[in-house]
């Protein structure tokens, strides 16, 4: 069930008007409400996979009440790596079990020896990485006594299963969303409108923005070595919008949703293209998963309070965990060392903290010119990056590269109708999005809509677009990983 | 809750009200004319498309998009020194929409088939055979989910008691018919899909390896193997209902949408000719049976009865190579056909000519 799909728009009010009318009684009910509505969500792309969820709920629940009673360090030690453990072995025996076999075997006839061995027919889980990522934050804080363990099974599933982030995050932390399953929730007029507000931006850019740059970049990137320099340096920068709507309008739809059923989830994109450098841009990316490999990776390995050596190791262990977090492919890995590379310099030389403010925020209508060519040049390199991320291997990703660096760089690139559009299109979300970049998302406190006039035909606008330029459907992309 | 509901419903309300008046005003005028593919279409400027009606024309095609593939009107209206000449076949046209738009023009235009020849694709065992009374405001559906149905095909030429009919008339299934009229009444509903369907289609250039023919007839360039695939489903159903369906009688023939058609185009001062069209040898097998060839006996001697005019274009060679995606003719061998087709006209109008001296 897609967020973007007839299916979800009759879900959700259904799930909606059953909350807040039929089960808003007790908080048991509830919980018990949005337990059912979520497994049945998930139950949609694979009945079978609830199985795993429920094993990982169980377990999870379990071993945290055990390491709140257990005192032994060394047992305490033994119930998070079994917590940890399973987690992860899920995770690694149906994302990355062909990757490693593959290689294995790729490996070993090098070296001149031939091993057969038979790649498995594994479907990956829909959401696992998600899940499996947000159930282990919850163990590892009862371990280190962040947290306490919960004690009510029902609160806890649905912690784990809750419908709007389940299969694509943003990546909860228990400290922020738990907390939400033990009160009951009212409804807040407020926050209802702003969810929906929040739902309509991120159905723009998913079904505008992503699945029409879709259109271009499957094009452009399936035929690469066709095309001239130009229109690849095009086709890269379509991807980094597509994949920037895509996932951003997931997120935005999710949280909006979230906020319906009285939920508060975390921020998952904060405008990244607006960043002024690589470390502002993975602050503004992303943001749960980078602050989650922050907390539970970076900090444990000494963060930046160790040797310049060990710095460097501690940037790129991240940086290659969280690119092979997003899939079993070298490319992942590859981009995931270039940022690495690419966010050296700026801890190296302590400037990574050099852009913790607001963009422009002295200048409301346009940026600076420091600030303007710095988000630029930052652009060019996050666009260079998501090459790797796109490309079907390393080799393609090469050729892709090669294809730009050549004369036909200097040769005019495809322009058509529709791309015509499409930038225009761009250029709309561009501009919303500067003017609410001070917000959570650019709806929220837009200046001016205050006015009705302009409030109207600012929504307008945007139901229209949506309507009338939406793309072919698409899946989200993050639903692979 | 009750403000959170009346503030959403108040603005959905508001863009409602404010897409139907831009859809309405801007859309509607394009969208129609581009659906109605009686009209003439070499009428172009703005003006042109919001004046009412069209002109009379003299050839007028009717058919599937085969023909629409096949007949170039352009090309055929340079031949008869501008003969007003429209190709109104197109895809998923059902004989209940030919003679509903047929009626929607004579209600507009009296004269509207007065000395005109009508000319309709008939293939294998014959065309528009089938019962009058099951087919009439009858629009395409498949049980596929690729092509549903098609209820916008028949929108432009329906008025308010034509939709109040088709409830009634029609043996479509009721969500077919909810659809058409969801899109009657609604203008943001068919200029949203218009729109749509219109951008998403913009830019098939970017589609290699295909032709871009999707301004030739029916053809869609960024649909080849789906059609491939459909036309022959379509012909293995087809060959199966043959089997199974009773010989085709003269009794049937006299309750047919093709008698229909042929009165309704006689009595408004037309003339209904029947045409052969080349087939891919994927739809030719299904005819290739005792039971089809008695079929096309009996329609032949009943068109023969009823004076309807023949046209054999057996001088286009042609082979299977020839067809884009098994339907379709290639758009280059068009202009061929069509030179073929206007050469059997010169023909059947001179043997018209002096069998009327005589």
């Amino acid at each position: 069930m897609l967020f973007n799909s007839l299916d979800f728009a009759i879900f959700l009010p259904i799930v909606f008007i059953g909350y807040w009318f039929l089960f808003n009684k007790t908080l048991k009910s509830q919980n018990l409400f949005t337990l059912a509505s979520s497994y049945f969500f998930y139950g949609c792309w694979d009945w079978r996979f609830l199985s795993l969820i429920l094993f990982s709920t169980i377990v999870d629940y379990n071993i945290s009440i055990a390491l709140s009673s257990q005192a032994n360090i060394i047992r305490r030690k033994f119930l998070l790596s079994v917590s940890v453990l399973i987690n992860l072995g899920f995770l690694a025996f149906f994302k990355y079990y062909n990757f490693f076999l593959d290689n294995f075997i790729t490996a070993f006839s090098f070296f001149g020896k031939e091993i057969s061995a038979s790649s498995l027919d594994i479907i990956l889980p829909v959401g696992i990485s998600f899940y499996t990522f947000q159930t282990l934050s919850y163990t590892i804080d009862v371990y280190n006594k962040k947290l306490d363990p919960i004690k009510n099974i029902i609160a806890f599933s649905a912690f784990v299963s809750f419908f709007p982030q389940l299969v694509a995050g943003p990546i909860e932390r228990a400290k922020n969303l738990l907390p939400q399953f033990q009160k009951r929730r009212i409804f807040k007029n407020d926050i209802a409108i702003d969810g929906v507000k929040q739902i309509l931006w991120g159905l723009f850019k998913k079904v505008v923005i992503a699945d029409n740059c879709a259109f271009f970049c499957n094009e452009i990137f399936n035929n690469s070595s066709s095309y001239n320099g130009s229109t690849l340096v095009l086709g890269a920068i379509l991807f980094s919008f597509q994949i920037y709507g895509d996932f951003s309008g997931y997120s935005d739809i999710a949280i909006g949703v979230a906020k319906l059923f009285g939920f508060k989830l975390m921020n998952n994109f904060s405008y990244p293209y607006f960043s002024r450098d690589i470390a502002e841009f993975w602050r503004r990316w992303h943001i749960s998963l980078t602050t989650w490999f922050r907390d539970y990776l970076y900090i444990p390995l000494g963060g930046s309070r160790v040797s310049r050596v060990m710095v460097i190791r501690n940037v790129l262990i991240v940086f290659l965990v969280s690119g092979f977090w997003h899939g079993a492919n070298w490319t992942f890995l590859f981009w995931g060392a270039l940022n690495g590379i690419l966010f050296l310099p700026l801890i190296l030389r302590q400037k990574n903290r050099k852009n913790i403010d607001d963009t422009s925020n002295h200048f409301y209508f346009l940026p600076s010119f420091k600030d303007f060519f710095s988000m630029l040049f930052t652009f060019a390199l996050i666009t260079l990056c998501w090459v790797f991320f796109r490309a079907e291997s390393l080799t393609h990703a090469f050729q892709y590269l090669n294809g730009i660096f050549s004369s036909s760089f200097f040769t005019f690139p495809l322009v058509t109708f529709k791309l015509g559009l499409l930038v225009l299109l761009i250029s709309y979300m561009l501009t919303i999005e500067w003017f609410g970049r001070f917000s959570e998302h650019p709806l929220k406190n837009l200046r001016t809509s205050k006015n009705f006039i302009f409030s109207v035909s600012l929504y307008s606008s945007i139901f229209v677009l949506i309507i009338w330029f939406a793309g072919k459907q698409q899946d989200f992309i993050y639903f692979q990983f | 809750m009750r403000t959170f509901f009346v503030k959403i419903g108040k603005y959905l309300f508001i863009f409602f009200m404010i897409l139907e008046i831009v859809s309405r005003t801007f859309i509607d005028p394009i969208f129609y004319f581009s659906l109605d593919t009686f009209r003439n279409k070499s009428c172009k400027t703005v003006k042109c498309i919001l004046s009412e009606p069209n002109d009379k024309p003299e050839y007028i095609f009717l058919g599937s998009s085969r023909v629409a593939a096949l007949v170039n009107p352009e090309l055929l209206s340079d031949l008869t020194e501008n003969k007003n000449v429209i190709n109104s076949a197109r895809g998923f046209m059902t004989s209940g929409i030919i003679i509903q738009a047929l009626k929607s023009k004579l209600r507009q235009t009296p004269n509207f088939l007065s000395n005109s020849k009508v000319f309709l694709e008939y293939y294998g065992q014959g065309s528009l055979t089938s019962l009058y009374e099951s087919e009439q405001l009858r629009i395409y559906e498949s049980q596929t989910t690729k092509h549903s149905s098609q209820p916008q095909i028949m929108l432009p030429y329906m008025n308010f008691s034509d939709l109040r009919e088709f409830w009634s008339l029609s043996s479509n299934s009721w969500q077919a018919k909810m659809k058409l009229t969801i899109l009657y009444f609604s203008a943001s509903y068919r200029g949203a899909l218009f729109v749509n369907e219109k951008f998403n289609h913009a830019d098939k250039v970017l589609h290699k390896g295909q032709s871009i023919v999707s301004e030739s007839g029916a053809i869609r360039s960024d649909d080849i193997s789906n059609t491939i695939q459909f036309a022959k489903t379509s012909a293995e159903k087809q060959k199966q209902r043959i089997i199974s369906e009773p010989f085709l009688t003269q009794e049937t023939l006299a309750e047919s949408s093709l008698l229909e058609l042929n009165n309704l185009v006689k009595e408004n001062g037309g003339e209904l000719v029947l045409f052969k069209i080349p087939l891919h040898s994927t739809s030719e097998e299904i005819f290739i049976n005792q039971k089809s060839k008695r079929n096309s006996e009996v329609f032949i001697k009943w068109v023969n009865d009823q004076k309807i005019s023949l046209i054999e274009t057996q001088n286009f060679n042609y082979g299977d190579e020839d067809f884009l995606d098994v339907l379709h003719i290639n758009p280059d061998r068009r202009d061929e056909f069509t030179r073929v087709f206007y050469n059997q006209i010169v023909i059947l109008e001179k043997k018209q000519l002096k069998t009327s001296i005589n």
